[in-house]
């Protein structure tokens, strides 16, 4: 009853509940919050004693690698789905906080929670859970793909095949839509975060040194391409050497980076061709004549949408502000809410 | 993934590079600038840059990997139903990227497209009073049940006290039995012909145990005080007859109770019916007459006097504190007090 009473003060929000970055679009207000999903933990008194939260979004992860031994930074979220659920639900509290400027009620809002399509129902609950935990008052679920299509501005209701890659931090997820359905769909654990890890790996590998993840991300964002590039840039980074345990400053170019991303993109190709394998002929010909729409962060990686283009012989393009396009797309379905209900949500 | 990552961009050496720089986009828009009037629509520009370049439909839809039908609707003009705005920006700006159009123009041209925005379809979807029962119907029957269940037993609880009509009623702190006593007193004063059987057999029309009762929270009448002990409702022909001696039942024995301070009291007879049941105030003096045994209870047994057909009973050893309970029996023609 009380959660119904706040409910009148609270704002509906969209939840991009992401690997890498959570963003929340509010109701009548857009996106208003963009940060990662991190949370920092400290634990003093020693390992059982008290755990308070220390930092969450951008400060938290700030801190990644770089925390004492009472603060740990932790990733609550996992290949898009939750792997701890208390600090999911801290992170969700505080963010949903933040949204509302009301500092005299605890918000409760409605909260619409985009899902990874190969999610589990235990998954799927999980992430329900969470968010009422955190104060929702009533939570919908919608798959990524669909959110990412409403978003990017692709007519879903229309009867003609549209395919959508939706390149987040954890997952990939490539679907067929038509008539406001995923016809098909498909899920795979490769996206930002393999893309940095692959980037550690190879570093290691081929410069005997051990960078950070925040260290492979940087790399990733200023040199990282998906096809061979006429300008070969550069960028000079820091790490530990293997061999000699001290740090030591290298460089490395874009090529050696497309090399380390080979096999992590060779995996979302793999699934893009999958889908086109999977799809109903007469859908499979509308996404030739249409081509494919890339969304999600990864979809920022230069020349991605080239190299999907080469491989599948199709038009790619990348949608308007990819990053956004998940929570905007969630956003928009949001408002049919008190219209019509919504076809688009998702079951548990 | 066979040629995931060619050395060399597979593409038509005559074509511009589709994924070329924007410096070697500059470049080539200089080199063009020349062959394409500014002042022509943006479809005849294209066609405009396309037949300047030497290029004929086909290249182009195959390096840009579109339908010949999208290139020639974007050439022909009046391609803004040709599909959504997503698609459209994408065909238009890569199209005019590689023919190598001024960016200023294709930013021109996309911002036009941008300017509708699609709106979202709920098709299939539930209809408004669909999802208007759906979404209020669980709270609507919790309502109905709460007035279905919940109202009928809130008032069937109450209803017995609501209706209840209390003008009948006598507080018990008002000495209900003294007026009693002091009306049937009366009643006879008023007719004096009247046989006086029909005065004794008042309290068996109307037993003891059928008065109603009622607990209040008014004050208790200080019992020492004759004068607020006595009832100050009567009229004033019964006003002064509480001190008046009564008699209740007819019989060849009597027990007569005086009273100097107030006093509860229960008088039983034999077959269980209450002769007198309730608080007497002080000064009372009332005599129950019976052939039967008599079960008698006195709360005040220190400012009572009790007699036996005329010979006065020893309380002392009848009572238990200050309550009085004894038992009148008859026995050879005679009766006197026993304890119980």
């Amino acid at each position: 009853m009380f959660k119904k009473f706040r409910g009148i003060f609270s704002n509906d929000v969209s939840i991009d509940l992401g690997t890498a970055n959570t963003l929340i679009y509010v109701r009548g207000q857009g996106i208003v919050l963009n940060e990662p999903s991190v949370v920092a933990v400290r634990q003093d008194r020693g390992p059982g004693g008290p755990r308070a939260i220390a930092a969450v979004g951008g400060e938290a992860k700030r801190m990644l690698g770089r925390t004492p031994g009472n603060i740990a930074t932790v990733r609550p979220m996992k290949d898009g789905v939750i792997a701890d659920f208390t600090m999911t639900e801290a992170m969700l509290q505080y963010f949903i906080k933040r949204v509302h400027k009301s500092r005299l009620l605890r918000p409760s809002p409605r909260v619409l929670v985009c899902v990874p399509c190969g999610s589990t129902q235990v998954e799927r609950r999980a992430i329900k859970e969470s968010a009422e935990g955190a104060g929702a008052r009533d939570v919908f679920l919608i798959e990524e793909p669909m959110a990412a299509a409403i978003g990017a501005g692709i007519p879903v209701h229309e009867a003609r095949g549209a395919m959508v890659l939706d390149i987040g931090g954890g997952t990939s997820e490539v679907a067929v839509i038509s008539l406001n359905g995923i016809v098909y769909s498909q899920s795979v654990r490769v996206g930002g975060d393999r893309f940095d890890e692959a980037i550690i790996n190879y570093v290691r590998r081929n410069h005997g040194t051990l960078i950070g993840e925040s260290t492979a991300e940087r790399i990733k964002l200023e040199i990282g391409c998906a096809f061979p590039q006429t300008n070969v840039k550069e960028i000079e980074i820091s790490g530990r050497n293997l061999a000699e345990g001290v740090p030591r400053m290298f460089t490395i170019n874009s090529n050696e980076i497309l090399e380390a991303l080979h096999e992590p993109l060779a995996g979302i190709v793999a699934a893009v061709k999958s889908a086109l394998e999977q799809t109903p002929p007469e859908l499979c010909s509308d996404v030739a004549e249409r081509g494919i729409v890339l969304t999600g962060g990864g979809a920022l990686l230069r020349d991605l949408d080239r190299l999907i283009s080469e491989e599948t012989g199709l038009h790619v393009q990348v949608a308007d502000d990819p990053l956004t396009c998940v929570a905007r797309g969630g956003g928009k379905a949001l408002e049919l809410i008190d219209q019509h209900g919504s076809d688009f949500f998702a079951p548990e | 993934m066979n040629n995931m990552h060619p050395s060399q961009p597979d593409q038509d050496p005559a074509a511009p590079d589709l994924f070329a720089e924007q410096a070697g986009n500059t470049e080539a828009t200089i080199s063009l600038a020349g062959y394409v009037d500014p002042d022509l629509a943006f479809g005849s520009r294209l066609r405009a840059a396309r037949e300047a370049r030497r290029l004929d439909l086909e290249t182009c839809a195959h390096a840009l990997k579109l339908p010949l039908r999208v290139l020639r609707r974007l050439e022909q003009g009046g391609h803004d139903d040709l599909d959504s705005r997503v698609y459209l920006a994408s065909y238009i700006g890569k199209y005019g990227q590689y023919l190598g159009l001024d960016d200023a123009v294709i930013q021109a041209e996309l911002a036009r497209v941008r300017s509708v925005e699609p709106t979202l379809v709920a098709t299939g979807g539930i209809s408004h009073s669909r999802f208007l029962f759906d979404r209020y119907a669980t709270a609507a029957t919790y309502v109905v049940l709460t007035l279905v269940i919940a109202v009928p037993t809130i008032w069937f609880g109450v209803r017995s006290t609501l209706d209840r009509d209390l003008s009948h009623l006598t507080p018990l702190d008002a000495s209900p039995v003294a007026q009693q006593d002091a009306q049937q007193v009366a009643a006879p004063a008023r007719q004096p012909d009247a046989p006086a059987a029909t005065v004794a057999k008042a309290p068996a029309a109307q037993p003891a145990n059928d008065q109603p009762l009622m607990a209040s929270m008014a004050p208790f009448p200080n019992m020492g005080d004759a004068s607020l002990s006595a009832p100050k409702t009567s009229a004033p022909a019964a006003a002064g007859t509480a001190a008046t001696a009564a008699v209740v039942g007819t019989g060849s024995h009597g027990i007569t109770l005086d009273l100097d301070a107030a006093s509860w009291v229960e008088v039983v007879g034999q077959d269980g019916s209450r002769l007198q049941y309730g608080l007497l105030p002080a000064g009372t003096s009332k005599t129950w007459r019976s052939d039967q045994p008599l079960d008698v209870r006195i709360g005040n047994a220190d400012g009572a006097q009790v007699s036996i057909d005329g010979q006065p009973v020893a309380l002392d050893a009848l009572r238990h504190a200050n309550v009085a309970h004894f038992h009148m029996r008859i026995a050879d023609g005679k009766a006197a007090a026993t304890s119980l």
